[in-house]
């Protein structure tokens, strides 16, 4: 089993350590604060009574759910610092540990600049094989990836011809993202008849799902909808908060990394309602509007702060995380 | 890498995520490497710090007739992709472009990787998943297959 890149504070390696406790501890109470006052928004009736059944207090006309502190140190309790995923070959298989590093490829394009042409065109279902082909064979990667949205397969099911397609071209365990009950359900279902049945999935997860709230804190039916089935059938799942600072969360930092960290620690909460002890990973894609153009930008000093600082606040919980980086 | 992210994704990505590029994954896989080895840091014990060695070549000698020297070499980073002779060298390779290069290691790979396949009995499994999922969810049986 292949184990992650080690991170200080070890006998040796470089490190970045940009926070204090005491950072750590305001932004935590920041998030205990706006969790239990102001509350997230969640769409789906499902999720309402699951939060409500946990000790949350539930608007049912507003849909606020909010979490009492008492509720989230009774989630944290149960975090899980690592998990295996499982190669289709147990050579590929890989732990996802706090505080060790993993790299992956990047997720949900929507275009692709062609091997053959070089022409920038739209993303099919063949392409999802032939990326997760490519990265099967990338010795830095040690996960992979359903790279790009295929666009040439009804909406309703894409998340089936994603799998469809990347299964036969990888041995590497890989993520995917999810959007709906019956594709995780059905999806489950597909990489069951990989491995040998949904018991010898939660054993051996070969791929595993990942979805995102919409800043700022709604807890969007897409992501509670691929959450729920998933984590009642044991798997590991991803949240990826999307914030973007000056637009959906505040132009400053720290106030960013806060709202993130109400809308993922709302997410787990669910998890840990739903499946005590279930895998969850603390993920971020966070970036920063650049107000001179409203756009999103992603490769920017901004962008690698709210990375480290993801990854600072999972550790601090205990929680694996995941960030955009590369 | 420095802060410890457990996963960390992106290669591959252009644009701010519009565009997947397989060739820019290749070449992305390079620069993994590389930060790789600056995580690793500088180990400083009795072997690394090497007094005796620097001692008995002394002033105006060499370390590059040191056996030492010839095995730390295979623990250096060596990307395969990047250049890093001079340009007289590069030119003579006939000035091999970066992006081209790992737009060829691509390609290579397609063709000369073998990944294990999925027995015929799964695969038709999972093709009966998907077109049942295609007619009662979206209302029309599947015309692709994978890697169609």
């Amino acid at each position: 089993m292949k184990r992650g890149t080690k991170v200080a504070p070890r006998s040796s390696g470089v490190s970045l350590h940009m926070f204090t406790e005491a950072d750590l501890d305001d932004l935590h109470e920041g998030t205990v604060t706006v969790l239990d006052r102001t509350g997230v928004l969640v769409e789906s009736d499902e999720a309402l009574d699951i939060f409500a059944d946990g000790g949350c207090r539930v608007n049912r006309e507003t849909h606020i759910v909010q979490i009492p502190p008492e509720v989230l140190q009774g989630a944290l309790a149960s975090a899980r610092s690592s998990f295996l995923l499982a190669g289709r070959d147990p050579k590929d298989d890989v732990l996802v540990e706090s505080g060790r590093v993993l790299v992956t490829t990047f997720a949900e394009g929507l275009l692709v600049n062609d091997l053959e042409t070089g022409e920038n065109r739209p993303s099919t279902k063949a392409d999802v094989g032939t990326h997760c082909h490519i990265v099967d064979a990338l010795d830095q990667l040690d996960l992979n990836l359903v790279s790009v949205m295929a666009r040439d397969v009804p909406t309703e099911t894409a998340a089936l011809h994603n799998l469809e397609a990347a299964l036969p071209r990888t041995t590497k365990p890989f993520n995917m993202s999810m959007v709906s009950s019956h594709e995780a359900e059905l999806c489950m279902d597909m990489a069951a008849a990989v491995v040998g049945g949904r018991d010898a999935l939660r054993e051996r997860p070969i791929c595993f799902f990942g979805s995102c709230p919409v800043a700022p804190m709604n807890l969007c039916v897409t992501l509670t909808d691929a959450l729920i089935p998933s984590v009642r059938a044991g798997m590991p799942f991803l949240a990826i908060s999307m914030g973007m600072a000056g637009g959906s969360t505040p132009i400053t930092l720290a106030g960013t990394l806060i709202v993130q960290n109400a809308e993922l620690l709302a997410t787990y909460v669910l998890t840990q309602l739903v499946n005590r002890g279930n895998a969850f990973v603390y993920g971020n894609s966070t970036c920063t509007m650049d107000l001179r153009w409203g756009a999103s930008a992603v490769g920017t000093p901004e962008t690698a702060l709210y990375q480290a600082g993801t990854a600072a606040l999972a550790r601090y919980y205990g929680l694996p995380s995941w960030t955009a980086g590369y | 890498m420095l802060a410890g992210a457990s996963v960390i994704y992106g290669p591959g990505m252009l644009e701010s995520g519009m565009t997947y590029d397989p060739a820019q994954v290749v070449a992305d896989n390079e620069f993994v490497a590389m930060t790789r080895f600056v995580r690793d840091g500088i180990d400083v014990n009795d072997a690394t710090t090497a007094i005796d060695e620097i001692m008995r070549v002394g002033p105006a000698g060499n370390f590059l007739e040191l056996e030492s020297t010839l095995i730390g070499a295979r623990k250096l980073s060596a990307p395969r992709l990047i250049h890093r002779n001079v340009r007289e060298a590069w030119e003579a390779e006939g000035s091999p472009d970066f992006y081209l290069e790992a737009r060829k290691e691509a390609k290579r790979i397609l063709a000369e990787h073998e990944v294990e396949p999925l027995p015929d009995d799964v695969t038709a499994e999972i093709r009966a998943i998907v077109a049942e999922a295609d007619t009662k969810y979206a209302g029309r049986p599947s015309a692709t297959k994978a890697g169609a």
